[in-house]
C-alpha cells in the first residue's frame, strides 16, 4: 500500500515535470535586435512585444535595443563572426545591399512562395523597394518617408493660406522669406543626407547609375546632376535670404526650434509625427504637406525610408518558422495600425486604413494621412524606388559634407557635389571589387 | 649562463640540486599563477587585438573583417599620401594643445584653493572633483545642449552681456574649441584630484623655510610649490596627451567629425573607416600608425620632461 502510494506520487511528479517543461519548451525563443531608441523603442515597441508574447504560446520574442542603425549593423556583423547572431535583425533601408551581400540571411521569398497571401495587401512601393533580383529579402517594418512639417499659425501671421502649402521650389523660397524676420525663420534644416535623397527622388532624379543600382550593380554616383545641384542651391539661396535656420548636424536643436515656433517649416520623417504632435501641444496648429519639387519638373515621388527586418540563416526550421510567425504578426493590419497611430510611421498593410481606430485618427488629424497620400502619389520610377548601393552610409556622409561646404560658403553646390560624387564613385568601385561584383 | 652558476651546479650534491630544482619549479608555478589574471586579461584585450590590427593592416578585408587580399604596406602608403590623414593628425594635435595644457593650467589654481584650510573646504573639493563621476558621453550630451544654436544657454549668456551668438558646433572655426571646452570641463575633476594630492604632499617645513627667507605669494608658488608638484604635472601631461590622442566619444556625440572635418580626430577617422566604410584593413593601418605616434610622443615627453621634473 505504502509502496504503491509512493510510486504513484513519483509518477505524478514525473508527469507534472514533463508537462511543465513541455509547456516551457513549446515556446520557441526568438531574439530580435532593433535600432528604435527613445520612446518608440522603450514604450511603444515593448508594449507591442509584451502583448504579442502574452497572446500566444508558440513564440517568445526577446527584443533588444542595440543602438543606432549604424551601431546595430556593426554589432550584427560581429555577432555573425562570433557565431552568435540574433534570429531577427532590424536594418535601415540603406543597409539593404550590404545585407544581401553579407549572404548571412534567409531571403523571405522562401516563405512568401508558400504563403503569398501575406503580401497581398502590403503597400506596393514597399515591396518594390525591398524586392531585389526578384526576391523579397526582408520584411518592411517601420516605414516612413520625409514630409514637410509646417506651422499653420506662422502661415497665417505671414498672410499665407495655411491650407495651401508650397509645392515648388520658388513658392517654397517665397513662403519662407515671408515668414522670416525678428528671430524667426521660414525654414529650418539640419545637415542630414536622407533629406537630400528624398528631395532628389521628388525631382525624379537618380542617385547612382544603372537604374539606381537596380538594373545592375551601380558603378558611379550621379547625384551631382542638375537636380541635385538645384537642391543645394535652394538651401544656399534661402540661407542668403535669411530665411533658413541651419542647426548644423544637430537634429534635436532643429526639433526644438520648430516645436517652439521659431521655424515655420521643416522637413522631417513621418516616423516622428506623433511625438512632434505631443511636443507641440496646443502651442500652434501643425500642418503636413508633400515635399516641394523644382518648378520645371513633374513631381516624382518619395523613397521609402525606415527599416526592415531580416532573418539570419542557419537556425533550425522550428526557429525559422517561429520567427516567420512573428514577422507575419508584425505586418498584420492590427499591428500596423497600432504602429501608425503611435508613431506616424505609415501602415505597411493597406487594410489598416479601414480599421476604425485609424479612421478615427485620420478624421481628427488629417495630417497623419499625408505620408500615406504622398507615397501613393509617388510615381514608380528608378528614382523613387531608391538607390541600392552597398556604400550608402558612406555616400550619405559624403552628401552631408557637401552640404556643409555649400552652407558655409566654401564651395558652390556644383563643386561640392562633384567632389562628393567622385568620392562615392571611388567607394562604389572599391566595394564592387571587394564583393566580386565587377 | 654565467660560469659561477655552472660551478655551483657542479659543486652541489645531486640530491640537493634535485630539491632546489623542484622548489624553483614550484615558485615559478606560483609566480605564473599570480601573474595569470593580468597576463590573460592583457593578452586577450590588449595584445591580441594589437597583433590582429597589425596583421589586418597588411590586407584588404571584406566587411566581416576577414582578410581577403594581401596588400603589404599598401594601406600605409595610401594613408601617408592621403591629405585627410594629415588633416586628422593636425586636428588631433590641435585638440591636444587645446585640452591638455589648458586643463592642467586651470586645475592648478582650483587645487591651490582646494588646499586651503578653511570651513566647508570638503564641499568645495567635492564640487570640483565631481566631474570624475560624469561619463564623457553624458558630459557631451549636456554640453551639446548648452551649445545648441536654438535653445542653448551659452548663447543666452552671450546675448545677455550684449555679444553676438556663436555657432559653437556649426562653425568650423569654433567646433573644435567647443569640443575642447567640454573635454577640459570633464577632465578638470581628475586633474584637480591628482594636483590636490600632490599639494598635500608638500611638507609645511619647506614653506616655513622659504617664508623665513622672504618668499611670498608668486615666488613661493614658483620656487617651492611648482617644483614639488612637477612630477604630478608631468604625469598629467603624459596621461592627458595619450587620452587626448585617443578621444572619440565627445566627437562622436557632438559633431560626428564635422563641420567640414574640423573635429575629425584620428580615432574618429578610424571609427569612420572601420565601422561606416567597412575598410578594416585601412582602419587598422591608421590604428597602428596612431599607436606608433603615441609611443614616439611618450618617449619624447620622457626625454624632455624628465629633465625638468623635480623628484623628491
Amino acid at each position: 500500500m505504502q509502496k504503491r502510494r509512493l510510486t504513484s506520487l513519483a509518477l505524478l511528479v514525473l508527469v507534472l515535470t514533463l508537462a511543465l517543461s513541455g509547456a516551457a519548451m513549446a515556446k520557441v525563443k526568438i531574439e530580435f535586435w532593433h535600432a528604435l531608441g527613445g520612446a518608440i523603442g522603450r514604450d511603444i515597441l515593448t508594449a507591442f512585444i509584451d502583448e504579442f508574447n502574452a497572446s500566444q504560446d508558440i513564440v517568445e520574442v526577446e527584443a533588444i535595443y542595440q543602438g543606432s542603425y549604424d551601431d546595430l549593423l556593426n554589432k550584427y556583423v560581429l555577432a555573425l563572426q562570433a557565431g552568435d547572431p540574433p534570429h531577427l535583425v532590424h536594418v535601415y533601408e540603406i543597409g539593404t545591399r550590404r545585407m544581401i551581400d553579407l549572404k548571412a540571411t534567409v531571403p523571405l521569398q522562401k516563405f512568401i512562395d508558400r504563403e503569398p497571401q501575406v503580401l497581398e495587401h502590403l503597400v506596393p512601393n514597399l515591396l518594390s523597394y525591398y524586392t531585389i533580383d526578384g526576391q523579397l529579402h526582408s520584411m518592411p517594418f517601420n516605414s516612413s518617408n520625409a514630409i514637410l512639417y509646417y506651422n499653420k499659425d506662422m502661415f497665417r501671421e505671414a498672410g499665407l493660406d495655411p491650407e495651401r502649402p508650397p509645392r515648388t521650389y520658388s513658392e517654397f523660397r517665397e513662403y519662407a522669406r515671408r515668414m522670416s524676420g525678428n528671430g524667426k525663420y521660414g525654414f529650418g534644416n539640419y545637415v542630414y543626407g536622407w533629406y537630400f535623397e528624398q528631395l532628389l527622388a521628388v525631382a525624379d532624379a537618380e542617385f547612382v547609375n544603372n537604374g539606381n543600382g537596380r538594373l545592375a550593380p551601380a558603378t558611379a554616383a550621379t547625384f551631382n546632376n542638375p537636380r541635385g545641384v538645384a537642391i543645394l542651391q535652394l538651401f544656399k539661396d534661402m540661407l542668403d535670404d535669411g530665411s533658413y535656420l541651419d542647426t548644423g548636424r544637430d537634429g534635436d536643436a532643429l526639433r526644438a526650434a520648430f516645436v517652439s515656433g521659431q521655424v515655420g517649416m521643416r522637413i522631417g520623417s513621418t516616423g516622428g509625427f506623433a511625438s512632434t504632435f505631443a511636443d507641440i501641444g496646443d502651442r500652434f496648429e501643425l500642418g503636413a504637406a508633400f515635399l516641394p519639387a523644382p518648378d520645371d519638373v513633374e513631381w516624382g515621388g518619395v523613397v521609402i525610408g525606415g527599416g526592415s527586418i531580416w532573418m539570419t540563416a542557419g537556425f533550425s526550421e522550428e526557429e525559422e518558422e517561429a520567427a516567420w510567425y512573428f514577422l507575419k504578426h508584425l505586418v498584420s493590419p492590427e499591428s500596423t495600425a497600432y504602429w501608425h497611430i503611435n508613431t506616424g510611421y505609415f501602415p505597411v498593410d493597406r487594410r489598416a486604413l479601414d480599421l476604425p481606430e485609424v479612421k478615427a485618427l485620420h478624421q481628427q488629424y488629417p495630417q497623419f494621412r499625408v505620408a500615406i497620400d504622398q507615397l501613393e502619389a509617388s510615381r514608380q520610377t528608378y528614382a523613387t524606388q531608391g538607390a541600392v548601393i552597398g556604400v550608402f552610409p558612406e555616400a550619405r556622409k559624403a552628401i552631408e559634407e557637401a552640404m556643409e561646404y555649400v552652407l558655409l560658403g566654401y564651395m558652390t553646390p556644383k563643386e561640392a557635389l562633384d567632389e562628393a560624387a567622385a568620392e562615392v564613385t571611388a567607394a562604389i568601385r572599391r566595394y564592387n571589387i571587394q564583393m566580386g561584383l565587377q | 649562463m654565467s660560469d659561477r652558476a655552472a660551478a655551483s651546479r657542479q659543486l652541489a650534491p645531486p640530491v640537493e640540486g634535485e630539491r632546489k630544482r623542484k622548489s624553483q619549479w614550484r615558485s615559478l608555478l606560483a609566480a605564473s599563477g599570480y601573474l595569470a589574471p593580468a597576463v590573460i586579461l592583457l593578452g586577450v584585450f590588449t595584445f591580441y587585438p594589437l597583433f590582429r590590427s597589425i596583421y589586418l593592416s597588411l590586407f584588404e578585408t571584406d566587411f566581416m573583417a576577414r582578410p581577403i587580399l594581401f596588400m603589404g604596406l599598401e594601406q600605409y602608403r595610401e594613408l601617408l599620401s592621403s591629405p585627410r590623414f594629415w588633416e586628422s593628425l593636425r586636428v588631433t594635435v590641435l585638440f591636444t594643445l587645446y585640452t591638455v595644457p589648458v586643463g592642467i593650467a586651470l586645475a592648478i589654481p582650483v587645487a591651490l584653493m582646494g588646499n586651503m584650510q578653511i570651513k566647508g573646504i570638503t564641499f568645495y573639493r567635492t564640487i570640483f572633483i565631481s566631474t570624475i563621476a560624469v561619463s564623457t558621453a553624458i558630459a557631451s550630451v549636456i554640453w551639446q545642449w548648452m551649445f545648441s544654436p536654438t535653445v542653448g544657454v551659452m548663447n543666452d549668456i552671450l546675448r545677455t552681456v550684449g555679444l553676438d551668438p556663436i555657432r559653437w558646433l556649426q562653425d568650423p572655426k569654433w567646433a573644435l574649441i567647443s569640443v575642447a571646452i567640454t573635454t577640459v570641463w570633464k577632465d578638470l575633476g581628475l586633474n584637480v584630484l591628482f594636483l590636490l594630492a600632490a599639494l598635500q604632499g608638500v611638507p609645511d617645513e619647506l614653506y616655513e623655510a622659504a617664508r623665513i627667507d622672504g618668499a611670498r605669494g608668486w615666488t613661493l608658488f614658483r620656487s617651492v610649490t611648482l617644483p614639488l608638484i612637477s612630477p604630478t604635472v608631468f604625469f598629467l601631461m603624459v596621461v592627458g596627451t595619450m587620452d587626448a590622442f585617443r578621444s572619440f566619444t565627445q566627437v562622436h556625440i557632438m559633431t560626428q567629425g564635422g563641420p567640414l572635418r574640423s573635429t575629425s580626430v584620428l580615432v574618429y577617422s578610424i571609427y569612420r573607416d572601420a565601422f561606416i566604410n567597412f575598410r578594416y584593413g585601412f582602419a587598422s593601418a591608421q590604428a597602428v600608425t596612431l599607436f606608433l605616434i603615441l609611443i614616439a610622443l611618450t618617449l619624447i615627453q620622457f626625454r624632455i620632461g624628465e629633465r625638468r621634473v623635480h623628484y623628491q
